[in-house]
């Protein structure tokens, strides 16, 4: 079917083409107080045909592959890309890139679709139960999300590429309704919780039934936990709010397309631009940046990218210098820099833009406990709340469910609706000590939005601790 | 695109396979063809084409989901089997209230426009090298996206209930730089390419870029400003979000909740949801076939009702006002067709009644900081303007602001006569300019 259309769009006079075929299912679990709220099963199959004729892109889909309908999308494809020729600029140049034929798969040792439905409702009850066992606690949820991708990539310069992945997420939260507004403590993370491209075997290990009441606990005890103080002080990061920071302030303008502009009318573009290649000063020695595609179990790994080109690794911020965009076939010549492999579509019905994999904050070299003995005052923030940042990524602000004081190198009490903001070189250059790997994790992003029409990429970011000075807290609340 | 009569079957064979108390099947999609450029050029063209149907089974209640974009008889038989085996394995939904019986619906008329289908991929690349010329003969860069397309929703029941709405869009969204790094915006919406003005909305956003140039900081504080129709709807979105639905107030999240009938915004505030207004149209019914019905959620300030579904009207023991979406709607019910009443004077009146404060084209990447308040952080973005003595005087960096939205809305000095409708996520909004006063800046780019 894929060489069939390949052929045909040739015929039709592309000189280059790839195909998806894309077969998947998902399932998403929700239970909220005591209430099965819903169990949603979809099924999605289709093609897509990426055209490329004298040095513009069409693009068609279509869910139907009768050969009759497949045809249908070849001929849109095609007279796309010619339309769109008429309009080109300097044209399209791919860099070269040795045709692949593989498969890879991610780890999956028990398919989350072969788990009875009541084995996981069980667990999604159990941490109901506990939680709304909670006095205080007004709503409980608990999620189970999966998801199953079979794709087979095919183009005409001869890659044959076979990619399975399965992804599981799992999480709970207890909303507490009172004189603090609504305060929600979420586990493991916020966002429907931790997300892995595993089987079942990933949902099991997440300790959910476990830390529902403490998660339950700290939503109540936020109610009447002190405001956060506004003013400046030192700030530790941690969990998916170090990878939410990271993802923001250094996954996304750092990604070759914005930069050069394609990205202006909707996401925007970035600071980082092609000149302070090499040049810029990102942050601190302490801060490296990595982009990694290849880590095992982590939600934004794969093969090989929706171009054919093998899933990699390498450095975007070396000790605190920017030293490498996130590219593509496209993009890369431009600048006559390598295509590193981060072309990834949501789905055989878009085409693929850069996109993140796993981008990392390396680990330092000191350990959570000294990091925290370490700070006479400061704040502990984790568990994202609130997240915004500008269109060419300079001023962002963040909040988070909870924060905790730092004094004289000990925790020392919650305060709520923790918030803080700055601009990105300031504030990781400000950034005088990072957490070893012993407290290194990778966190899954699920929900990552980009491009027109709009697209969702599962990425991930390795993270431990992180501690940044004189940044500014409160925001919003000192009124 | 799948038409009243295959849309009738697809759902009737559905139904028929199904064996539980009571089936529900919702079919939507449509096709996409839109044309992305930048950089004076076409990057990134795509005709997108899927639909999907959902078919929710109810033993008594006990209930399953399953959905699929396929359509033969054996994957619909599959889905519905898939939905009965979940239903019959799992715990009962105590929300779960029998569906309705057949409706009339008030469809809108003039929502489907054969031409707009029928736009050819060159003449579309033509209309936008129209769009590109102009900036490109001023030194500056185009980027946008030029879309058409068709949509159709139709939702039936084993009750007897069919409805179905088919209408197309189009819109362009479009933002002009200049070599320095200013940028203007401009967007538009309708039914029909017709209803779109790419000449206008292209002198406009051209005309906001150079008018950017060699923008100026502005220390933190607070302001009165004018916040444009692209401004005022998406802060307006963000209220409707965590306020105006029947879940956040049963749930008491809203900060509605408790205060149906209390003034809480200025007396010049007037927010409804109506499905008929607009320059392009919504949906008439919702995701589980009932009327959508027009609701006024404040008026002159107070608060008047919320949105409700079939599931949230049981829960509050009030009428349900057909605003629920899929099954099962974790979010709850809320407004897609919002209206901000206009108010008597036009925008540069309210420009010239400004003694020192600035002019907001559009608002950028919000979030919401604290649900309850509300409030919400931002930043503008692509053409943020000073205004001295009545007039626009030049341009500021990107801003980001705080504000308690509930309050905003009370500090409300005027509101132009002119509307613009916006669409985003599923949503339209259709709002006059704003002049609010000491709108809270609270940092701002570099």
């Amino acid at each position: 079917m894929a060489q069939y259309a390949i052929d045909m769009a040739k015929d039709l006079g592309a000189t280059y083409v790839d195909v998806r075929l894309i077969r998947s299912r998902q399932q998403s679990i929700d239970v909220k107080n005591g209430r099965l709220e819903g169990v949603t099963n979809r099924y999605g199959n289709g093609i897509g045909i990426r055209a490329y004729i004298d040095g513009a892109w069409g693009f068609a889909g279509n869910p139907d592959l009768k050969l009759k309908k497949v045809e249908v999308a070849v001929r849109r494809a095609v007279l796309i890309a010619k339309a769109s020729a008429r309009v080109k600029g300097e044209g399209v140049r791919l860099a070269p890139v040795e045709p692949a034929k593989g498969s890879w798969a991610s780890p999956c040792a028990e398919s989350p679709f072969d788990v009875p439905l009541e084995e996981k409702l069980d667990i999604l009850f159990r941490c109901n139960e506990l939680m709304m066992g909670v006095e205080g606690v007004a709503i409980a949820k608990a999620t189970m999300d999966f998801r199953e991708e079979n794709k087979l990539f095919v183009s005409s310069e001869g890659s044959v590429i076979r990619q399975r992945t399965v992804q599981s997420g799992a999480g709970t939260s207890a909303t507490t309704v009172g004189a603090s507004g609504v305060q929600t403590r979420s586990f493991p993370y916020s966002f429907r919780g931790q997300f892995e491209n595993r089987g079942f075997e990933h949902v099991r290990r997440l300790g959910l039934v476990e830390n529902a009441e403490r998660v339950a606990r700290e939503a109540v005890e936020l109610q009447t936990a002190p405001q956060c103080e506004s003013g400046i002080t030192t700030v530790i990061l941690g969990g998916n709010q170090l990878a939410l920071q990271i993802h923001e302030s250094c996954g996304h303008p750092t990604e070759l397309d914005r930069a050069l502009g394609t990205e202006i009318n909707f996401a925007g573009g970035t600071f980082m631009q092609p000149e302070l290649l090499g040049n810029l000063k990102y942050g601190s020695e302490k801060v490296t940046i990595t982009y990694d595609a290849t880590i095992e179990g982590a939600l934004g790994s794969y093969g090989w990218d929706d171009e054919g080109v093998a899933g990699q690794r390498f450095t975007i911020i070396d000790r605190g210098r920017f030293v490498e965009y996130q590219t593509s076939r496209e993009t890369a010549p431009i600048l006559g820099v390598r295509a590193n492999g981060t072309m990834r579509a949501d789905g055989w019905n878009n085409l693929p833009l850069i996109r993140m994999a796993t981008v990392s904050l390396e680990p330092g070299d000191v350990s959570y406990e000294d990091l925290i003995a370490g700070t006479d005052d400061g704040l502990l923030l984790m568990d994202n709340r609130s997240w915004s940042i500008d269109d060419m990524r300079v001023n962002f602000q963040f909040g988070t469910e909870l924060g905790w004081r730092i004094k004289k190198g000990k925790l020392a009490g919650m305060v709520k609706n923790p918030t803080y903001t700055g601009t990105t070189t300031e504030f990781w250059n400000s950034c005088d000590a990072v957490a070893d790997r012993a407290s290194w994790k990778v966190i899954g992003i699920p929900n990552c939005g980009k491009g027109q029409p709009s697209q969702t990429a599962r990425v991930s970011h390795g993270a431990s601790f992180a501690r940044f000075r004189n940044v500014k807290v409160g925001v919003g609340y000192d009124k | 695109m799948i038409s009243e009569q295959l849309a009738r079957k697809i759902a009737d064979e559905a139904i028929r396979a199904s064996k539980a108390d009571e089936t529900l099947v919702l079919l939507a999609g449509g096709k996409s063809a839109l044309t992305r450029f930048a950089t004076n050029h076409i990057h990134q063209n795509v005709l997108q084409k899927d639909y999907f149907v959902q078919v929710v089974t109810a033993f008594g209640k006990n209930v399953g989901v399953a959905s699929s974009n396929l359509f033969d008889r054996g994957e619909l038989e599959r889905i519905v089997d898939v939905a009965s085996t979940v239903a019959q394995r799992q715990k009962e939904d105590p929300l779960w209230e029998p569906l309705s019986g057949p409706f009339r619906y008030e469809l809108p008329t003039h929502v489907y426009d054969e031409d707009t289908m029928a736009k050819a991929p060159e003449a579309k690349a033509e209309a936008v090298r129209g769009i590109i010329e102009p900036c490109k003969a001023a030194g500056c860069t185009a980027a946008g996206a030029y879309t058409n397309g068709d949509q159709v929703v139709a939702v039936a029941n084993s009750h007897g209930l069919f409805a179905y709405h088919a209408w197309t869009s189009a819109e362009l969204t479009l933002t002009v730089m200049t070599p320095e790094g200013s940028s203007g915006w401009a967007e538009g919406y309708g039914n029909s390419l017709e209803q779109v003005d790419t000449k206008a909305l292209t002198a406009r956003a051209l005309e906001k870029a150079v008018l950017a140039r060699n923008p100026v900081s502005l220390e933190p504080g607070k302001y009165d400003v004018i916040l444009e129709p692209s401004a005022a709807a998406t802060l307006l979105r963000y209220l409707s979000i965590v306020g105006f639905g029947g879940l956040a107030y049963n749930e008491g999240r809203s900060f509605l909740s408790g205060k149906l009938g209390e003034r809480l915004m200025g007396e010049n505030v007037t927010i409804r949801d109506d499905y008929q207004s607009g320059s392009i149209k919504g949906l008439p019914f919702d995701y589980e076939g009932h009327p959508r019905a027009s609701v006024t959620l404040i008026e002159r300030g107070v608060a008047k009702a919320v949105v409700h579904s079939r599931r949230t009207s049981g829960a509050a023991k009030t009428e349900n006002t057909g605003h629920a979406l899929p099954y099962p709607s974790t979010y709850g019910p809320i407004p897609l067709n919002l209206v901000l009443e206009p108010g008597t004077i036009s925008r540069d009146e309210q420009i010239s009644r400004v003694k020192r404060g600035l002019l907001i084209t559009r608002s950028w990447y919000e979030s919401i900081v604290d649900p309850k308040t509300p409030s919400l952080t931002g930043m503008t973005r692509d053409g943020t303007y000073l205004i001295e003595d009545g007039k626009v005087v030049g341009a500021v960096k990107n801003l980001r602001y705080n504000e308690d939205l509930r309050d905003l809305f009370s500090r409300v000095e005027s509101l132009s006569s002119e509307t613009e409708t916006t669409s985003d996520w599923g949503a339209t909004i259709t709002t006059p300019a704003l002049h609010v006063r000491d709108f809270n800046v609270t940092g701002s780019t570099k």
